[in-house]
């Protein structure tokens, strides 16, 4: 292609829309970090720590044990969340320029970083303050509920008008096990359910991760990819 | 909370006026640059290699292009020692943030 512009506002326009498909590419390879990076805490958290620590002695260390690693996980997920959602966040800033899209500053560390400090000020009293142990897994499942949403509102800021196809498998995946797990837990709380449909969920955000990073470029001119 | 487009459109005599005035600034009158301005205007920072898969530029090309742009104001280039090695990142300035939403408002404006 030609380099020099000639001053044409759709040859400008152009430009902007190659920007951002290639956006678009760029925004699919950072969410594949976030599924990666959340795969690997949820297997920590639920399966991963339980079975570790279920092995010592000390039901106390146990316990301290598994929150512990749960609260690193869940703080590197948290990391790499703010990460990916600065990313989301500027490009939904300059695409809202051309298309004059609104949209709502939820995806901020001021308002990510304090629900992250609530929720876990709140287990950590239910835990070893109040002792109530078996009730912080609908708590959990609860907070996960709230997270679905985030997770629902960037993505479709990401890849407005098309999710892709990783996205929408990550999504449903962890929609379909906290629901089910709530209900699950609310009517009979048997074990196995709970535990396939989370083994499920970071098999597919492990899947997604992999699929996410290697799309290939969007050509010049090209159709978003699916 | 809620956040929209950037402030009140101009009208389209100030847009093709502007547009005009933006154009004929040398450091902008190339898409490449252009494509390059906005790709940083949407990441904040980025890598001269990434850029260069991005676009298709190849090595001599992109250190020109950067050259013009930083010599504009608009980006910041840094080499930065990594375990591959050197490596150089650019990083878009508040001028070059101006710039490119200026320069997209003004699009926005002309509804081509």
């Amino acid at each position: 292609m030609a380099d020099e512009v000639t001053g044409s506002p759709l040859e400008i326009k152009e430009i902007a829309e190659r920007a951002l498909r290639l956006q678009r590419y760029l925004l699919r390879r950072a969410w594949g970090v976030l599924y990666a990076t959340y795969s690997v805490s949820m297997f920590l958290t639920i399966f991963g720590a339980p079975v570790a620590f279920s092995l010592t002695p000390s039901a106390e260390y146990s316990l301290i044990g598994r929150f512990a690693v749960g609260m690193l996980a869940s703080s590197a997920a948290l990391t790499v969340t703010l990460w990916a959602f600065k990313r989301v966040r500027d490009t939904a800033e300059i695409r809202s320029i051309l298309t004059e899209e609104k949209w709502k500053g939820v995806l901020h560390y001021r308002v990510l970083v304090p629900i992250w400090v609530a929720v876990y000020a709140i287990f950590t009293l239910s835990i070893f303050v109040l002792g109530l142990q078996a009730d912080t897994l609908i708590l959990l499942l609860s907070v996960y509920g709230v997270f679905w949403a985030f997770l629902y509102y960037a993505m479709n800021l990401s890849f407005p008008g098309k999710l892709p196809v990783e996205g929408v498998a990550a999504l449903s995946s962890f929609g379909i096990a906290t629901a089910g797990s709530i209900i699950g837990y609310l009517s009979s709380g048997v074990n196995a359910v709970y535990a396939l449909l989370w083994a499920a969920t970071v098999v597919i955000w492990g899947v997604s991760a992999v699929y996410a990073r290697r799309r290939p470029l969007p050509k010049a001119g090209g159709e978003l990819a699916a | 909370m809620s956040e929209s487009a950037d402030g009140p459109a101009p009208s389209p005599d100030q847009s093709i006026r502007s547009l005009n005035e933006q154009l004929a600034d040398a450091s902008l009158r190339s898409s490449s640059r252009i494509l390059i301005l906005i790709l940083l205007a949407m990441n904040k920072k980025s890598t001269a290699t990434e850029l260069r898969t991005l676009t298709g530029l190849g090595k001599g090309s992109m250190e020109n292009h950067l050259e013009k742009l930083e010599s504009a104001g608009y980006v910041r280039t840094k080499n930065v020692k990594s375990f591959g090695g050197w490596r150089q990142t650019v990083e878009i300035t508040q001028a070059g943030l101006d710039k490119c939403r200026e320069l997209l408002r003004n699009i926005r404006a002309l509804n081509v």
